[in-house]
């Protein structure tokens, strides 16, 4: 590819702006569309990341990967291409990934003496919220989904994908949506209830 | 609808995602079933998802941080492509029939096998020809022995101490009787038949 390395530039209106409008905005200048498509979803996919890693240096590193795939995915302004459930599923995938293979614990901290001081101390300040609000009430009981559970209704009640949307993220049908949710809202009360009666 | 049904279509019914029609039998079932009712309360009264709080100062780091860093990741991704295409892969050959190191040993060690399957093959039909060669040779002296004692012996079995045709007398049971001639096909001798029930008698 010819284009000249990504400069990232101040967008106000990044966060309002539809992926239709990003689209069209492409096919004038494809690296003015991507800064408006990181700068859109950027927090959400971290976030995402974060809910389901619950670590905020493989969140962050989720979701460079993701927008590091993104730019190089030749698809990403075509009509017809769902901008957000594309990085949700890609995010979700790594994730999933992450979190299942356990033999990945030892290249974090590999990883972790590369990082600058300052973003060291970003990621233990956000660890350490998590951490706190992970201990108590809703976010416990969250913590004690599976991980299918836990992901579905991150992208449901966090992010506020549709459920069409979930379906093109996770790949699978709208009643599966429906019945994954339902089981995981209902495992989330039985979950409440049981601490409750502790 | 039954309760496993209600407890599968609890989100979409308080998201109001419901088609009209599930919507009406679902309510209709949860009137008729208190312990459904009690579940779809309890989960319509779940507190709202919590949010990470993080300061303010803490996430505009961040994503100043973020922006850096995605920024040299895709610069350097845009990079890579070129320095692996310019660097010599270890392999051999040149050009067009550059062949991966590791897929040129593995296939003379494939040409090495098959080669010395081969040879040990091609050395075990040498010396098959050559016993069934020498086998001939006997069989031939043996009728040529049997030519010169007149027509009163024939062969009949292999005898299983010196694994050689015995020669029978002409009217034994199970003698063969020879004729003249000699073996059309050295590999496949005839000539003889083991008898069914033979009483040998070997030659002195």
């Amino acid at each position: 590819m010819g284009r000249a390395a990504l400069k990232l530039v101040p967008t106000k209106s990044a966060k309002t702006i539809s992926d239709d409008e990003i689209k069209a905005i492409a096919a004038q200048n494809r690296d003015r569309a991507f800064d408006l498509v990181v700068r859109k979803y950027r927090d959400r996919i971290y976030y995402h990341a974060l809910y389901i890693t619950k670590d905020s240096q493989e969140a962050f590193d989720v979701a460079q990967d993701v927008f590091v795939r993104g730019y190089h995915e030749h698809r990403l302004f075509d009509d017809g291409f769902r901008i957000k459930a594309w990085l949700f599923r890609v995010c979700t995938n790594r994730c999933y990934n992450i979190v299942r293979d356990k033999h990945r614990r030892g290249g974090i901290l590999d990883r972790l003496g590369k990082q600058t001081q300052v973003l060291q101390k970003q990621h233990k300040a956000i660890d350490d919220v998590l951490a706190r609000e992970l201990s108590e009430g809703m976010a416990r009981a969250l913590d004690q989904l599976s991980l299918d559970h836990r992901t579905i209704l991150t992208l449901r009640y966090f992010n506020d994908l549709s459920y069409q949307e979930i379906a093109d993220t996770l790949q699978i049908k709208l009643g599966t949506v429906m019945s994954r949710l339902s089981r995981a809202k209902v495992r989330l009360h039985e979950i409440l209830q049981e601490t409750e009666e502790e | 609808m039954n309760c496993w049904r209600v407890q599968n279509l609890i989100a979409p019914f308080l998201d109001d995602e419901l088609p009209g029609a599930e919507s009406e039998a679902l309510a209709e079932h949860l009137e008729e079933c208190p312990p459904c009712r009690d579940i779809v309360e309890g989960v319509a009264a779940l507190p709202d998802f919590p949010r990470v709080e993080v300061d303010a100062e803490v996430e505009s780091t961040l994503w100043s941080e973020f922006d850096r860093c995605l920024a040299a990741r895709i610069a350097d991704s845009l990079v890579e492509p070129a320095a692996a295409a310019e660097a010599t892969p270890a392999g051999v050959l040149q050009g067009d029939l550059r062949v991966p190191r590791t897929l040129a040993v593995a296939a003379a060690a494939v040409v090495v096998m098959l080669v010395g399957w081969n040879w040990t093959t091609y050395e075990r039909l040498d010396r098959l020809e050559a016993s069934l060669q020498e086998r001939d040779a006997i069989i031939v002296a043996l009728q040529e022995r049997v030519a010169d004692r007149g027509s009163d012996h024939a062969f009949a079995f292999t005898d299983p101490a010196t694994d050689l045709p015995v020669l029978l007398p002409a009217n034994a049971p199970g003698a063969t009787a020879l004729g003249s001639t000699r073996l059309p096909n050295p590999y496949r001798p005839v000539g003889y038949q083991v008898a069914a029930n033979p009483s040998p008698t070997l030659i002195r």
